[in-house]
């Protein structure tokens, strides 16, 4: 009863935070008094709306999420095989430093790159000063992005890789050693290569920072472009249409295709070690240059600049900036403490339904600026005392990085739960009961996790909190960007190295979290 | 007949807890020999290091008069040549019956494999489910199709972790049959791991009884249950 109860009131949650603000939006937009003789008006502003140098944009950010997608997609598919089944020395320790860029917002790896290649940039000017280099392209723009989301295919898969049967795999040996990899490590994990390729189309197809520090025009900047700059709210919304209708499109094509794979599952708590893989001595060493550039281009280089940028003023800007740093201290563990919570609610109900899960994935595809001023529209418009307070910047973080947290979950969560589960509620009726005694201790590791996963990705986020912002209210990463804006390098650069010192030493809170569980 | 398998002073340890605490095995060629004990025993664990799917902290492995595995030598499963039936079956769930077949078989030949695919598929009784996946299949028939797999192999030495477990009365004595059949024809040396003292009465001619780490007895499964036998029969 209590259990029904709860699992309508989350789902309540879920539709009121998450879904509501946005259908208001539209809904208010395109139907200001709920009429529908609108339509064709509206069917007209649609068409009128995108001319041919918009569709010429939006096949460009096509061609840079797929381009990503897939580079990232091959990348981790390759570094998952190779760190979770072949027998190469320390590594975990390479896990840990080769997830770390995914922490680091892109546009931090955009700034470093830009500061070692850029017109300014250190290593033009110093090296080779004629050297005909242009990285204002949407080609860096691809690298780049690659660079930041490579982790998260390589983690998807190694949870697939991790997952997957171990006889599988040994029968495989048995039978045809040499055809392993291609005929039954690759198709079994296929359907987290395609996860982790949708998650990264999706996320960098509503990328709009790193291609505006390229001066590449892509479509969601152009969606900004009508909010910030034209202040034209219902051609912004118009805009972003075509990305949601896109990435429900992509997230039908997923659900229609692990519909018909039984054996699929993202959960995983069986971690068995599979050494399979003997790699010689020539192979090891191509292996290890692999992870090292991976590492040099995303890590070295960016921290490295960073570092040399901030010019020894790095107390200075701290100083300068601790409003900020508080203030993002405390949106950041308010946000990772309610998107922890919901998210293991969320997955808790919904770990049987992919439809519903992919949906819930779906705000992923919204670029920041449309579900800033989804939230602002709807809450502005409600009595409730959210609307320029640190609570709309808290919904703001909800709706962006909730899914990542119920996919924390999903891998944390024990498989052998719905026997627990149910033999807890044999002995006790009391459904909180059985949370709080059985399910909650059991997921303290998914807990932790989600936690400083989330509490990282909120102490980088930009796109959503400087449209929501209470008035006077900044965060360390609008600081960063408005110095950016004023041309002080130095204190970028050591507000970028704080905000990155931070990340990484909550990375390794959660790494010794993770190993714990493990 | 000469000896196929050779274990001496096998050794492992799982966190911290001996399981196998120096197992001396001798199996001769064309042996069914089952290796009987309590769950958690480690005849799981004996039957894979001999498959070199799990190395023993200590002890050799000989395989048709090679060693195999010891603390300095250690061959990859893949070049034992072994076939080997798990307990799950470990059908890929992602491949049709042909494809399970070609998988092996593609190592094995170059040429005839279509031939070679029907050959096996009369064998074990598939022919109409060549692009019939796993999940398509019956319990009797996934077997069968485990059975074939490890006939494509053309190994000599059949490793079975307890296949029939799962499997009711009747499919059971279906599969039986169709073990020991395949073994007289070509004369395998079959590993047979059970926890069921009828089961492996049946199919194995020599066993061994693992308790407490160590084998415990050894001998023809008739006589040493005998006692069993009589006090069920009584």
């Amino acid at each position: 009863m209590y259990k029904k109860l709860f699992n309508y009131f989350i789902y309540f949650l879920l539709f009121t935070l998450i879904f509501l603000p946005i259908i208001y939006l539209f809904v208010s937009i395109f139907f200001p008094n709920l009429k529908l003789t609108n339509l064709y008006s509206l069917w007209n502003y649609i068409i009128f709306s995108f001319d041919s140098r918009l569709i010429s944009i939006f096949s460009k950010t096509l061609l840079v999420g797929f381009s990503v997608s897939i580079i990232s997609g091959i990348v981790g598919l390759v570094l998952a095989i190779i760190l979770e089944c072949s027998n190469l020395s320390y590594r975990n320790f390479f896990k840990f430093l080769l997830f770390i860029p995914f922490l680091i917002p892109p546009y931090l790896l955009t700034f470093s790159w830009l500061a070692f290649l850029g017109k300014r940039g250190t290593f033009v000017n110093i090296t080779f000063p004629n050297l005909p280099l242009n990285i204002y392209s949407p080609l860096t723009v691809v690298v780049l992005l690659s660079l930041s989301f490579y982790p998260i295919s390589m983690f998807i898969i190694s949870l697939g890789l991790k997952n997957m049967d171990r006889n599988l795999i040994d029968a495989g040996r048995l039978s045809n050693s040499k055809k392993l990899i291609r005929k039954v490590v690759i198709p079994l994990v296929k359907p987290h290569f395609l996860i982790s390729c949708f998650f990264v189309f999706v996320l960098s197809i509503s990328e709009y920072v790193v291609p505006s520090f390229l001066r590449v025009n892509v479509y969601p900047a152009e969606i900004f472009a009508q909010l910030a700059a034209f202040y034209n709210l219902r051609r912004a919304i118009v805009y972003s249409l075509p990305l949601i209708a896109l990435a429900l499109f992509v997230s039908g094509l997923l659900f229609l295709y692990f519909r018909k794979k039984s054996f699929v599952t993202l959960s995983t708590y069986y971690r068995e070690k599979k050494e399979f893989i003997r790699l010689e001595k020539h192979h090891k060493a191509l292996a290890y240059f692999f992870i090292l550039l991976l590492l040099s281009l995303s890590l070295l280089v960016p921290a490295s600049m960073i570092i040399i940028e901030s010019e020894l003023s790095f107390f200075n800007a701290v100083v300068f900036a601790k409003e900020s740093i508080l203030n993002s201290l405390l949106t950041a563990s308010l946000g990772a403490t309610l998107i922890t919570l919901l998210g293991f609610f969320t997955y808790y109900f919904l770990k049987d339904n992919n439809l519903l899960m992919l949906i819930i994935a779906f705000p992923l595809a919204i670029a920041s600026p449309v579900i800033g001023t989804s939230l602002i529209n709807f809450y502005n418009n409600l009595s409730l005392p959210i609307y320029g307070t640190i609570l709309i910047v808290l919904l703001g973080y909800l709706l962006r990085f909730l899914p990542f947290s119920i996919f924390i979950f999903a891998a944390f969560f024990p498989q052998i739960s719905s026997t627990i589960e149910e033999s807890a509620r044999l002995c006790s009726p009391n459904f909180f009961k059985t949370i709080y005694k059985i399910i909650l201790p059991l997921n303290k590791g998914g807990f932790l996790s989600s936690f400083i996963i989330i509490f990282i990705f909120c102490l980088g986020e930009i796109g959503v909190t400087q449209m929501v912002s209470p008035p006077g209210f900044q965060t360390l990463p609008i600081r960063i960007e408005t110095l950016m804006h004023y041309g002080n390098y130095s204190y970028v650069a050591s507000l970028s190295l704080f905000l990155l010192l931070f990340i990484f030493f909550f990375y390794i809170l959660y790494w010794l979290v993770y190993r714990k569980h493990e | 007949m000469n000896e196929i398998i050779k274990l001496e002073s096998i050794r492992k340890r799982f966190n911290g807890k001996e399981v196998l605490s120096g197992i001396n095995l001798k199996i001769k060629s064309g042996e069914r020999f089952g290796i009987f004990g309590p769950s958690g025993c480690g005849k799981t664990t004996l039957l894979r290091i001999i498959a070199g799917l799990e190395k023993p902290d200590d002890g050799r492995v000989y395989l048709r008069g090679k060693e195999v595995t010891s603390n300095k030598i250690f061959v990859p499963p893949e070049k034992r040549n072994i076939s080997f039936i798990f307990q799950d079956l470990a059908l890929w769930p992602h491949m049709s019956v042909k494809e399970h077949l070609e998988f092996v078989l593609s190592n094995k030949i170059r040429k005839n494999l279509k031939k070679e695919i029907e050959r096996v598929l009369k064998i074990i009784k598939l022919t109409g489910h060549l692009n019939s996946k796993p999940e398509e299949l019956s319990g009797g028939e996934k077997q069968r199709l485990a059975i074939g797999r490890a006939i494509a192999q053309r190994s000599d030495i059949f490793l079975l972790d307890e296949p029939l477990s799962s499997l009711d009365f009747f499919l059971k004595k279906e599969m039986k049959n169709l073990l020991l059949k395949l073994q007289k024809r070509y004369k395998l040396t079959i590993v047979y791991v059970a926890h069921d003292i009828f089961e492996i009465i049946d199919m194995c001619n020599r066993i061994a009884v693992i308790e407490n780490g160590k084998i415990s007895k050894i001998g023809h499964p008739r006589k040493l249950f005998k006692n069993q036998i009589m006090n069920l029969k009584v």
